[in-house]
């Protein structure tokens, strides 16, 4: 028996949070409708049976390519900087997301 | 009441290649002017695609190899998302149900025990890029923007999970610095945490009355051994306050502030399913055959928990000197010259940890920089173990060596110690000078009322004084104890 997936508004606003958007209240009925309409059809792809159909991702007959550990330099960062939605000197500038209270620099995972 | 502590760490060694994981940008990122050590594979402009660095790969098996771990072939890398400025793609290259390596263990001293620490698993995975949170004014606190600096976006990173085998700060202190070593002694690691070479996060929990595991919290932001203990010993308070008052704690990630001494809430902890991994498709599964292990496996070196069992046996060393000197490669290596010279172990192992480590501390210098060779240093210390000088001597003779960057004959001769001791009539002259200094001592030893032994004890500093040390203080003992008995 295949367990239906369907969003509610508790699911919803945690997948808000982690993505960091801003949803009013008033949109997620509207958001969970389409984001469930969504989930439906993948419902009833699980119903297909792939019983011996072999899985694209493990049909793949070749090694990953290695290449050797040798650096380059690659001149082109100017543009990539110009092409920025905010450029500040060498940096790429952007809004800050999560505001916390220390003063320290926060660390990704 | 008594609360089981129990913690699993997580450390995150940037592995010492040349170029990134995935695209050839350099690795040599410290320091180095913002974005510039960037393309479009670690910009995640739309159509580059990744290459895998065969050199990360290697060390990965090395350093799983030397964790007893087992090497899987045919591993693969997930796409673990999270939507972050530090990470253009918006996603983490990294290996999730298929690691590179699986299992093994690291095994601690703590207090003189001995204590194994299971291994999860090692994994791959790219490292994110660098935020900045600067005010206009300056300050970091309150600033309305975030600088990204992607030149560390791309490092190869090695994740060692280790079980949850751990039970105090000490332990993990042990276990980190063990890893540390390890991988700078195989070369795959700087393991400087300073720098970030090597983080640490730690998972901490305190058991159930039952026994069973309590709510896992996880601290990020320790960045030296000392906050890793700090943040454990806080932890392990704020949770037994916490439980003691009935409350129900939350599985959560903290980050710990170092300057107040606390850990602050920094978000709900995510589970596995809300970072949504699914299969790296650009890259199809990392084939690493048994005879390519078989080729790292014979490259490995002593270990250095083998190096610090051989020289407590070989050389007849404590386990504290041993440990001590097995702590850097290049200082056991440094040792094992100084034996070969023909220094015994013993001196050799004192004037190492003692007087070699405090000119290292003092003029902020690794061994490999030391000015005096391992062959002059064992030398040296061959002199004092034939008492042709005195340890003394040989002190002013090190220091004439470093400070007048003398060869050892030199500084023999500038502080005259080529001559050899004062022994004999020599040495006879001086100490009858000093009796004549210091009769009324005499006179009291000659009496018998030095029944302590003091008093011949102060004439035998003075000759040893008198002489820099170049007398054999059993010889000036006797020659004084005939003398005046």
């Amino acid at each position: 028996m295949i367990k239906k997936m369907i969003m509610d508004e508790t699911r919803l606003k945690e997948v808000l949070e982690l993505s960091k958007i801003g949803l009013p209240e008033t949109e997620f009925k509207e958001v969970l409708d389409r984001v469930n309409g969504v989930l439906r059809m993948c419902d009833e792809m699980q119903e297909l049976n792939f019983a011996n159909t072999r899985s694209f991702e493990w049909n793949i007959k070749k090694a990953c390519p290695r290449r050797v550990d040798s650096p380059k330099k690659w001149d082109k960062r100017d543009a990539f900087l110009n092409q920025a939605p905010v450029r500040d000197g060498d940096f790429f500038r952007v809004p800050r997301i999560i505001a916390l209270d220390e003063d320290n620099e926060l660390i990704g995972d | 009441m008594k609360r089981q502590v129990v913690i699993g760490l997580e450390i995150h060694l940037q592995l010492k290649t040349m170029s990134k994981l995935f695209c050839s940008c350099s690795t040599d990122y410290i320091g180095a002017i913002p974005n510039t050590n960037v393309c479009p594979i670690c910009l995640a402009v739309p159509g580059s695609l990744p290459l895998l660095n065969d050199r990360a790969v290697e060390l990965a098996v090395k350093l799983g190899l030397a964790l007893h771990c087992d090497i899987q072939d045919n591993t693969r890398f997930h796409r673990k998302h999270y939507f972050y400025a530090d990470l253009p793609k918006a996603y983490q290259i990294t290996q999730f149900e298929y690691p590179i390596a699986a299992g093994g263990y690291v095994d601690i001293i703590v207090e003189g025990k001995h204590k194994r620490v299971h291994l999860d698993h090692l994994h791959l995975e790219e490292d994110a890029g660098k935020l900045v949170h600067q005010t206009s004014d300056g300050r970091l606190s309150g600033a309305a923007h975030s600088f990204v600096d992607y030149n560390r976006g791309g490092m190869p990173l090695s994740e060692i999970v280790s079980q949850p085998d751990i039970n105090s700060s000490a332990e993990a202190i042990a276990y980190v610095e063990q890893i540390r070593q390890l991988a700078r002694y195989l070369k795959v690691s700087d393991g400087e945490m300073e720098s970030g070479s090597l983080r640490a996060d730690v998972n901490i929990s305190l058991s159930n009355n039952d026994g069973s595991l309590g709510t896992r919290v996880e601290i990020k932001n320790v960045n030296s051994l000392k906050s890793i203990e700090r943040a454990i010993e806080y932890e392990i308070a704020r949770q037994n306050k916490a439980l003691d008052n009935g409350e129900k704690l939350i599985q959560e990630t903290r980050l710990w502030d170092d300057a107040t001494g606390v850990t602050r809430s920094m978000r709900g902890k995510e589970s596995a399913s809300d970072y949504r991994y699914y299969l790296e498709m650009d890259l199809a599964p990392i084939e690493v055959k048994p005879e390519y292990i078989k080729k790292i496996y014979q490259s490995l070196t002593e270990m250095p928990w083998e190096k610090r069992d051989r020289f407590i046996e070989q050389y007849k060393i404590s386990l504290e000197e041993s440990q001590q000197l097995t702590e850097q490669l290049e200082i056991a290596n440094y040792f094992e010259e100084c034996v070969k010279e023909g220094a015994s172990p013993g001196k050799s192992a004192n004037w190492i940890r003692s007087e070699v480590q405090s000119i290292l501390r003092e003029q902020k210098i690794d061994i490999i920089n030391f000015q005096v060779s391992a062959s002059e240093l064992g030398k040296l210390i061959k002199k004092i173990d034939n008492r042709d000088i005195s340890n003394t001597q040989a002190k002013d003779v090190l220091s004439a060596m470093l400070d007048k960057n003398l060869t050892l004959d030199n500084a023999l001769e500038e502080c005259g110690a080529i001559t050899g001791r004062i022994t004999g009539e020599a040495l006879e002259i001086i100490i009858k000078k000093i009796i004549g200094c210091e009769s009324e001592t005499a006179e009291i030893i000659r009496s018998g009322q030095d029944i302590k032994g003091a008093k011949i004890k102060f004439l035998q500093g003075l000759v040893m004084r008198e002489t820099r040390g170049s007398a054999d203080p059993i010889e000036v003992l006797n020659i004084l104890n005939v003398k005046l008995n």
